[in-house]
């Protein structure tokens, strides 16, 4: 009904414009175009009268192509552990020139949170409340959903836990404290953990433990990290775990195991570690 | 039909809120707004009663022995009074005293020190191990899988049947929140039912003037930090607030702890120190030890007669709440 309504106005309106412009023209003419319009109007109201179901069905089958049309677009994030050239395995011997001394990986794991894809600097797409939980010997891809074809040139990401996360009560999944990824005697998400051998260790069966975290300030462990990548579905992120040793003087610096200056520092000395193959 | 049409769907709308609804936490009106977001964890009877369940039972324990109700026991607020330092699973909870557990969700953060910023994630630190984080948890949902009828309760509660760390930690904290004291005599007061008598009425004017701006009405707390001159335990250097921040100004604050059924919550402060209302009075007259961090308002002490010292003992009392503590919905399981 509205929808004839509508078209009933129109033309009467596009009538009056046609009387102010054609004055001048001749009566006959005038009338015959008259004749025409009014043929036309009726032509369209019985259309619209008839077909309006059908009218109405080809207008939401327009709207809704226009959506699909954007097909959605998976992009994987692959993280691939390394130590220094190699790939890196849990619980093998890796030789490090720095310390002459070897070294093994037992457990190695940090959230990923606050993923954006950039282009010129500008944010063009941004994760919603995701997090995500890398796990050497579980899980070491993300997978982004964007609801169509992007162009970034640049990724951006948290290595950690965001601070509304951190208090915001329990969560499931790759939040869920049962991952071991939380501190209880302390509320909080230890953000970067990492956990191995050394002879040049001085520890009890010469282990050394990273569990980064601490989300208050001063002691802030939340690294943001940006990248330049190709347009590509498939984005390649290694980071090396021999460099981030190299940073530290494993001897002395061996068991950081909650928020402090020093936690800090170490969530620093991580931050670099990251790379785009 | 277009009667029709509208009248279902206004009858699905009104269901879909009245389901949605749930059950709501029950407390008078002139209490402020909650601190806890329901919204996270939306309330139902199924889950409550779960909560309750495992609240009791001490399969939260490595060797099933202690419950949460073993150092929490209802009859006496939700606190233990057999011993002034609470002893049980791990070294750090040795050191303190546990609270009494009441209008949990209003706190903003917990523990003695604020150590936990959530009521979900409180459970965690009794229940672990700070050293061997995350296992025992693990060890939980596996024994609570093979435990009869903990599999169909999370299924009613929770609608999926994988019981998670998530799912445990968000029934124990419906259970708590739950723990709601407002019928105590002040209350009847507040409720214009009853009417304070004369002496209460002395010591609640003396309340106000000097204990009201930490332990504020109608909590009797406002659940932030300070130090009230109580002297460092050598034998303890428990250090409060500063454990965690980390912040020199921090040094010796404690959670201020709500008055309310504090007949049932001695031993008193967070380590136990004093076992009677009297022994507290006379600390904050004559105990108060000076130091930087000292709260201002205590800095020149209070003074107080001994009659106006029976007259706010005597208001004191009236914040125990009997139908709290002995409300069955509260109690073991049966
Ligand atoms: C061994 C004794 C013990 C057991 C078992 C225990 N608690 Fe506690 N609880 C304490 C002590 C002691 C404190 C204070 C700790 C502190 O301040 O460091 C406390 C504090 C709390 C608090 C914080 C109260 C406040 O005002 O900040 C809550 C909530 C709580 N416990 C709940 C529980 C739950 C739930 C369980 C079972 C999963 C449990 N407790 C098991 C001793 C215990
Ligand atoms: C500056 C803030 C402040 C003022 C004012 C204050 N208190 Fe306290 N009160 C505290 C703090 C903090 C604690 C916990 C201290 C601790 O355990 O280390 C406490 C503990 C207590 C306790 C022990 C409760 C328990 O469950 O362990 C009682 C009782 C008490 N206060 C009564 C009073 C009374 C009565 C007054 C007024 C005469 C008063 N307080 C004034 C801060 C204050």
């Amino acid at each position: 009904m509205g929808f004839c309504v509508f078209n009933k106005l129109n033309i009467i309106n596009l009538k009056n414009n046609y009387f102010k412009s054609y004055l001048v023209k001749s009566k006959s003419s005038k009338h015959l175009l008259n004749i025409f319009r009014n043929n036309l109007n009726r032509l369209i109201q019985t259309f619209a009268k008839k077909y309006l179901v059908l009218v109405l069905l080809l207008f939401i089958y327009v709207i809704f192509s226009a959506f699909y049309l954007s097909k959605p677009k998976t992009i994987i994030l692959f993280f691939i552990p390394c130590f220094g050239k190699e790939k890196l395995v849990i619980d093998k011997n890796y030789y490090s020139e720095i310390i002459s001394d070897s070294i093994s990986i037992q457990s190695l794991r940090f959230y990923v949170s606050g993923i954006y894809l950039l282009k010129n600097g500008k944010s063009i797409y941004q994760t919603k409340n995701q997090c995500n939980l890398i796990d050497i010997s579980k899980k070491l891809r993300i997978e982004i959903n964007t609801k169509s074809e992007l162009d970034f040139d640049c990724i951006q990401f948290n290595i950690g836990v965001d601070s509304s996360k951190q208090v915001s009560g329990v969560m499931g999944g790759d939040l869920d404290p049962m991952n071991g990824m939380y501190w209880t005697w302390q509320s909080g998400y230890i953000n970067f953990k990492l956990e191995g051998k050394s002879n040049i260790c001085n520890t009890r069966n010469n282990i050394f433990q990273f569990h980064i975290g601490g989300y208050q300030s001063p002691n802030n462990t939340i690294q943001k990290i940006m990248l330049p990548v190709k347009n590509e579905t498939n984005i390649i992120i290694r980071f090396d775990i021999k460099n981030f040793l190299s940073q530290i003087d494993l001897k002395n610096v061996n068991e950081v195991v909650s928020p402090s200056y020093k936690s800090v520092q170490i969530s620093k000395q991580y931050a670099n570690i990251f790379s785009i193959e | 039909m277009k009667f029709n049409i509208i009248l279902i769907s206004f009858i699905l709308f009104i269901s879909a809120i009245t389901i949605k609804k749930g059950v709501q936490l029950k407390y008078p009106d002139y209490f402020p707004k909650p601190n806890y977001d329901l919204k996270n964890n939306p309330l139902s009877n199924e889950t409550i009663a779960l909560g309750r369940l495992l609240f009791y039972d001490a399969i939260l324990s490595k060797n099933n022995t202690i419950s949460c109700a073993s150092c929490h026991s209802s009859y006496n607020a939700f606190a233990h009074t057999d011993h002034s330092l609470s002893h049980g699973i791990n070294d750090l909870i040795g050191k303190r005293n546990a609270p009494g557990l009441m209008n949990l969700a209003w706190h903003k953060l917990f523990m003695w020190d604020g150590a936990i910023n959530h009521l979900d994630m409180q459970a965690l630190a009794p229940i672990n191990h700070p050293k061997e984080m995350g296992e025992s948890m693990n060890n939980i949902v596996d024994k609570l899988k093979k435990k009869h009828p903990y599999p169909t309760l999370f299924k009613r509660a929770f609608r999926d049947s994988i019981i998670t760390g998530e799912n445990i930690l968000k029934a124990l904290s419906q259970f708590q929140l739950c723990l709601i004291s407002a019928e105590s005599k002040y209350d009847q007061v507040k409720k214009n039912r009853k009417k304070f008598s004369d002496q209460e009425n002395r010591g609640y004017v003396l309340f106000k003037t000097n204990c009201n701006f930490c332990h504020t009405e109608p909590l009797f707390s406002n659940y932030t930090f300070a130090n009230n001159g109580l002297a460092i335990d050598s034998t303890l250097n428990d250090f409060g607030r500063w454990q965690v921040t980390k912040k020199s100004t921090d040094s010796l604050m404690f959670k201020i702890p709500s008055l309310r059924n504090l007949s049932y919550t001695y031993p008193y402060m967070h380590d136990g120190r004093f076992n009677t209302i009297n022994q507290v009075i006379n600390h904050y007259t004559k105990g108060i030890k000076q130091s930087a961090n000292l709260a201002t308002e205590l800095k020149k002490g209070i003074l107080l007669s001994s009659n106006e010292k029976t007259d706010l003992i005597a208001f004191l009392l009236t914040l125990n709440d009997s139908a709290f503590v002995f409300n069955l919905n509260f109690a073991y399981p049966k």
